[in-house]
Formats: structure tokens, sequence, C-alpha cells
């Protein structure tokens, strides 16, 4: 849990200063993931491309870090309820392709019947995820 | 633009909007910097005194002008130390940085300085070559040829084998019974060493009579300076005589055998125990560079340095100088040669050496072309 003076922050939401520090922090994290994502789809086409350069598991750490950091300031945040816009059906579709491309490449020269169990495993570890929260919420 | 997640007081407005420019500015030039990086990389080279014997050591050999080796960084008042690093580029810059260990003395200055030949150029100069080696009896018979040596018939591997080593006439017909006459050995006579020999996809380099090693990559071989059209392609009886050695990297001088020519001297040496052994006789010298081309070096570049002085920064033991890269930027050698000399007695931990890629067109289409190769390689695709 993450440990900040209280009147530090009280001062911070008043004055407006914490809302322009989560902004900034939610922009840079945005541009971080973005350039994660582009990196990883270049490495995973390109192996040691770019891990030879720059560590994409400190990047990964960074990124976790800081959004964690948001999300913990942001419950000092004056807007407690935050709206996201519905993100529009082109950018679905690009993630899709995008994701669909990446799992691709990875499967790329896979014996063929292999492709089908290990989509079957993720798809079922992704279910039993789903489950276990959704449990875990009706308990609550 | 992105619209602000969290509301903004009215009154913060023009300071935020002035943040994000920053913020952006900030993050695009770090992208560029990135990028910078991947298409004109540093690259870094290290010894560490400390674990000599380290594999991720990339500096390699520092020895005193004398070749007495220095593995543990002690160089004594008025001291040299010599070392090699090897790498692939076109550089622009290099810094030198030496870091000191805490009971050594820091020195005022270090005088260093960067030269850039083949490794094998620089060994000292031996006895002169006026004839080929182990030149005694060679009997023909048909397609086969035999080395008379030690009371016994010792078999070439192949025709081919015996052709990098003699010349035809050099074998005589075998007379009627002749071969009965001696016992046939069990070992064969193979390629010349220094040979290269291709079987299947890998090229390999004779090292010595029992020996040959792979070369690493098609990269490391025009790197050393050898052609494609000196390779002999091989049959697997021939390969099979030799025992397979380590890979052949970068780093090392050429082996055994090797031909260099001295293009300001026009002397023709053979590479031989760590020694260039100058061919002095005109029938050989024309018979060796008829099997193989030399390497060509320029002894005059060979002499031409980058120097700097090093001081210590902030950090006392720490010293370092950066040098300009460009007067070596002619020589095609990827082995640089690094010399430095102290005043007083110093005692290393570690001495690096960085080279910066020079930010140009051509070496930006070099890695841009590299990267098209591995991703056509990566799904099995040849380049058109």
């Amino acid at each position: 849990m993450l440990v900040l003076p209280a009147s530090w922050l009280e001062n911070s939401r008043k004055n407006g200063r914490l809302a322009i520090g989560l902004n900034l922090l939610f922009e840079t994290l945005i541009a971080g993931w973005v350039g994660f994502f582009g990196l990883y789809t270049l490495e995973v086409l390109l192996p040691t491309f770019i891990t030879s350069r720059l560590s994409l598991p400190a990047f990964f750490v960074v990124l976790v870090g800081g959004s964690a950091l948001l999300s913990l300031l942001a419950e000092h945040s004056p807007a407690r309820s935050v709206h996201f816009r519905s993100a529009g059906r082109v950018l679905i579709a690009l993630v899709l392709l995008w994701s669909f491309a990446l799992v691709a490449l990875s499967l790329y020269r896979f014996p063929f019947w292999s492709i089908p169990l290990q989509i079957g495993g993720f798809a079922a570890i992704v279910f039993l995820f789903f489950r276990w929260q959704k449990e875990n919420s009706d308990t609550a | 633009m992105i619209e602000p997640l969290f509301p903004i007081p009215e009154t913060l407005r023009s300071r935020y909007t002035k943040l994000r420019i920053v913020l952006w500015l900030l993050i695009v030039s770090s992208g560029g910097a990135l990028l910078f990086s991947f298409l004109f990389p540093t690259i870094d080279t290290t010894f560490d005194f400390r674990n000599p014997r380290s594999s991720k050591n990339t500096i390699t050999d520092p020895r005193s002008p004398e070749g007495a080796p220095r593995l543990n960084g002690k160089v004594e008042a008025s001291g040299t130390l010599i070392a090699h690093t090897s790498v692939l580029g076109d550089f622009s810059r290099g810094t030198v940085s030496l870091r000191l260990e805490k009971q050594s003395a820091v020195p005022e200055y270090l005088a260093i300085s960067l030269r850039r030949t083949y490794r094998a150029a620089l060994f000292p100069i031996g006895p002169a070559l006026d004839r080929l080696p182990a030149s005694e009896d060679i009997v023909r018979s048909g397609s086969e040829y035999y080395l008379v040596q030690n009371g016994a018939f010792h078999r070439f591997v192949s025709e081919a084998a015996f052709r990098s080593r003699f010349p035809e006439s050099a074998a005589r017909e075998a007379g009627p019974d002749e071969l009965n006459r001696l016992p046939l050995a069990e070992d064969f006579v193979g390629f010349r060493v220094g040979s290269l020999l291709s079987f299947a996809d890998g090229v390999f380099v004779v090292t010595s009579e029992t020996e040959i090693r792979p070369i690493g990559s098609a990269e490391i071989f025009l790197a050393l300076g050898y052609r494609f059209e000196n390779v002999l392609p091989v049959s697997e009886e021939d390969i099979g005589i030799y025992e397979r050695g380590r890979i052949f990297l970068l780093g090392l001088p050429h082996p055994d055998g090797t031909l260099l020519l001295d293009t300001d001297t026009d002397v023709l040496y053979v590479v031989e125990g760590n020694q260039r052994r100058p061919v002095s006789h005109a029938d050989v010298r024309r018979f060796l560079e008829a099997r193989q081309t030399p390497i060509t070096f320029s002894s005059s570049e060979a002499e031409r340095t980058s120097a700097c002085t090093a001081h210590s920064g902030w950090r006392s033991r720490l010293l370092s100088c950066s040098l300009s890269l460009d007067d070596l930027r002619s020589i095609s050698a990827p082995d640089y040669e690094l010399t430095l000399s102290s005043p007083t007695a110093i005692d290393i931990n570690t001495l690096s050496l960085s080279l910066e890629t020079r930010p140009d067109e051509r070496n930006m289409r070099v890695l841009l072309a590299k990267v098209k190769q591995r991703i056509l390689n990566r799904f099995g695709l040849t380049t058109p």
C-alpha cells in the first residue's frame, strides 16, 4: 500500500495539482504501453533485436509500477468516478488484428497439431481465471 | 490529443497545457533517442581484471609490449598495457574508460592510443619461407597421391588436398609394384593448413593438420578478409579426417597458413606460430597466390593511431577520454589494438572501450538491410 502524507495529498487534491499529475502520469503510461507493445511486437518478429539493446522486462516492471501508482493515487483524486469513453470499433478491430498477428507470429513453425492445443490451453486458463474472479466477487 | 481523464480546475488549464506540451516533447525526444540508438548502436567492449577468464570479456589478451600477460590489471610506473578487441561496424568515435581499484594510485593522466589492423598483421616477422614445407617424395597412382614419409605411404585424402599443398610437378608416377614396397599408413594427408573448405552449409578453416574450425558467419568470414572464391567444396570423406574445433569468431588472429600481403611493400607473408614468415621464393609465392588470394593490409596504415589523454573526472577512480576514429575509417580490419601508458603504477579493475556507430545514411541502410534479411530468414524466405 502506498503511503503518502495525508496532508500533502489533501493539499494537492484541493489545489488541483494532483489532477494535473495524474493526467500527465496517465498520458505517459499510455505512451509507455503503446511503445512497449510496439517493441514487444518487434521482438517477437526479430528475436533479440530489442532485448540486446533494451531490457523489456525492466520496461514492463516500470510500466506496471507506474500503472499501480496511478491506480492508488486515483483513489485520492477529485474525480472519484471516472468515465472512460467507449472505445471505437476501429480501435477494437485494430487491437484484435494486432493480437491475432502476434499469436500467429508466435505460433509460426509450430507443429500444426499443437496449435489448437496451445490456443485451447490458453483459452481454458482465461476461462478459469474469470470464473475464479466471478466466484470471488459473488462471495464478497 | 487525449482529453484530461481527471478534471482540471479552469484556473490550472493553461499550466496543464504547457506541462502536457513539455511531456509530449520529452516522450517524442525519448522515442527518437531510442530509435537513433537502434539505428546507430554504440558497441561496448570490456575487460574485467577481477574475472580475467570470463567469457563476457570482449577485450582480449591484455599484455605488456613484450607479450607478458597483464591479466591482474597491474601496470608499473611508466608501464604500458596493450589489449585487443574486434568489432564489426563503421564507427566515428571511441570512448576508453578505466576504473581503478580502491587501493590504486590515481595517475594525473593516462596516454591512450588505438590502431586498427588484422591482429596477425602485427605478428613479429619470422624466418623467410623459401620452399614449400615437407617437399618430400610424392608419388601418383591414377588419381591418388601418396606422400612418402617415415618409411610409409601417406595417402592424400583427395586430389584437391594434394593440389592445395603442391604443384602437379611435385608428384612422380609410381613405378610398377612400387606401392607394395612400403606399408600404407592409416592416417591421411589433408589440405594445406590455412585452407578454406566448405561442406554442407558450413565454411571451415583448416587450423592444423588434424583440426578444422567452422567460421561463425558469412559476416565474420568477410570481415576477416577471406573471399568466397577461395573456398574449396569438399566431400564428407575429405572433411572426415579432421576433428572439428570451436567456432571461429572475431577476436582471434588468423590461423596458421593464412596468406597476408602488405600492399605497401608487396611482401607476401604466411602466418605460422604467431609469426609472419615472408615468402622469399618467387615460385613458392606464385604457387601460394594461385591457390588462395592473400588478405591485404597496409603496414603504414597499421601504424596509424588515434590518441587521447585520459583524466579522472568527478569520480576520481574513473579515467576516460574520447577519440575520433575518422583516421582509421579507411582500414577494413575488424581488430583494434588499444595501448595505454601510465606515468605512475596503477591497478585497473575494469577497462572498457565504447564505439559509436557513425550516424550516416550508409550505416542506416546497412542496419535496415540486416533487419530485412533477418525477417526473411525468420520465415524461410530468400532475398530476391
